[in-house]
């Protein structure tokens, strides 16, 4: 088990939004320039689990990013590595993102 | 010396629509009236060319299934000076706006949830607005000779509205819908005329005319009026698939069903937006009628 310091930061134009990471429902407060994010702690033994919604018009571009930094044994947090994964909202459905992020390669994913 | 005053109106009459201006949305009509109010556009600067205005805008809101309450709040008013002059020639009426927005999402709809494996695309929300705006304005009596000079009122505009929008989406088609009701303490000046009047300082020396200095300001003219209005204001904005999002094209009534200024005026905007940004339209016209009068507006907005 370790400690795992995620960040998260979406940005595009929704009219509904929701994130689970980790069994955890996120907070994501707009933060006043196209983009929603919030900042947690997770005890990870494995991977990260992502699972995100968004209603809006098609073709609006989105972006997710999540900038995860492991802590060390004095406290402090190593430098950040970041999943991101970017797409659209598709015409007729909602935009899903479901995926398993290994927080020490999840630029892998 | 002797020092005499001439009045000269050029700039024959124009219509404060083709040169004539909201909020969160930038989807909206010659006057600034609009129906929908879009989540997270907050952040924007915009104007309207018609009426030269300048606004700021905040959202505080909180995203996820649980939190369905949020507010907003936007402060606009009309641009003076360089900018104005740039684009109008003159402001017959500074203004300054102030609205604070109260929102509720999923109204009739579910809320959205991220590990629901088919989610319906369809949306809804309703926003509770008030607002106050203080203007101030020059009007030109035109029944009296000689011209008079242009005199200042001020005026306090309180507003109450309570809008409902909805998004629909089809296979190919999505549709913003939205409707709104209102109370407001409002004026006319939107229906008024303006001019643009030049008061020249002449002097006379020896029998040679000299001109010594040349001011101008803008007016407005007609029968100006306040009063409690009922604003009733609709929008159909549909976006076809086949412009991936960058066309979208809002159809929209706004009128005044209090008995005293009962009015209707319907009309037709197209919205040309950014390229993966459908809710964000970098500038769009529309056509309206009203009392037999047909009216163009051109819109720009910014994002930053």
């Amino acid at each position: 088990m370790a400690v795992y310091k995620v960040k998260t930061t979406i940005t595009g134009v929704f009219t509904s939004m929701d994130l689970v990471l980790d069994g955890k429902d996120i907070d994501l407060s707009y933060d006043g320039d196209h983009t929603y994010a919030s900042t947690d702690l997770f005890d990870l033994s494995d991977k990260l689990g992502l699972q995100w919604a968004a209603r809006g018009l098609s073709f609006q571009d989105y972006t997710i990013t999540l900038a995860i930094s492991k802590r060390n044994d004095d406290g402090s947090f190593a430098k950040p590595k970041n999943f991101e994964e970017d797409g659209t909202i598709p015409q007729g459905q909602v935009a899903q993102v479901h995926r398993e992020i290994s927080p020490e390669s999840p630029d892998h994913e | 010396m002797n020092n005499f005053r001439a009045m000269l109106i050029f700039a024959a009459l124009f219509c404060q629509a083709p040169f004539a201006m909201c909020q969160q949305s930038l989807f909206e009509s010659h006057d600034g009236d609009t129906s929908i109010f879009l989540e997270g556009t907050g952040g924007v600067v915009s104007t309207n060319i018609g009426k030269s205005d300048l606004r700021l805008s905040y959202l505080h809101e909180i995203m996820n299934k649980s939190h369905l309450y949020s507010w907003g709040a936007d402060v606009s008013g009309s641009l003076n000076g360089t900018s104005s002059q740039l684009l109008s020639g003159v402001t017959p009426a500074k203004s300054a706006l102030l609205r604070i927005s109260g929102k509720k999402r999923n109204i009739f709809t579910e809320p959205l949830d991220a590990s629901s494996p088919t989610p319906s695309p369809n949306d809804d929300w309703v926003i509770l607005q008030v607002g106050y705006e203080r203007q101030q304005i020059k009007l030109l009596d035109t029944s009296v000779s000689p011209l008079p000079s242009p005199t200042s009122h001020g005026f306090d505009g309180y507003q109450a509205s309570l809008a409902y929008n909805a998004l629909v989406k089809s296979a190919h088609n999505d549709f913003l819908l939205g409707a709104s009701v209102g109370v407001a303490r409002t004026n006319n000046v939107d229906d008024l005329d303006s001019v643009q009047v030049t008061d020249s300082q002449v002097s006379v020396t020896n029998g040679i005319e000299r001109r010594a200095s040349e001011d101008s300001v803008a007016a407005f003219v007609g029968t100006y009026k306040k009063f409690i209005g009922v604003p009733v204001n609709a929008d159909a904005i549909w976006y076809p698939g086949a412009f991936s999002g960058r066309i979208g094209i809002d159809g929209f009534v706004r009128s005044q069903v209090a008995a005293v200024h009962r009015s209707a005026e319907p009309g037709l905007g197209v919205f040309v937006c950014k390229q993966g940004q459908p809710a964000r339209p970098i500038g769009g016209a529309t056509v309206s009628y009203k009392d037999g009068k047909g009216k163009v507006a051109l819109i720009a907005g910014w994002n930053f």
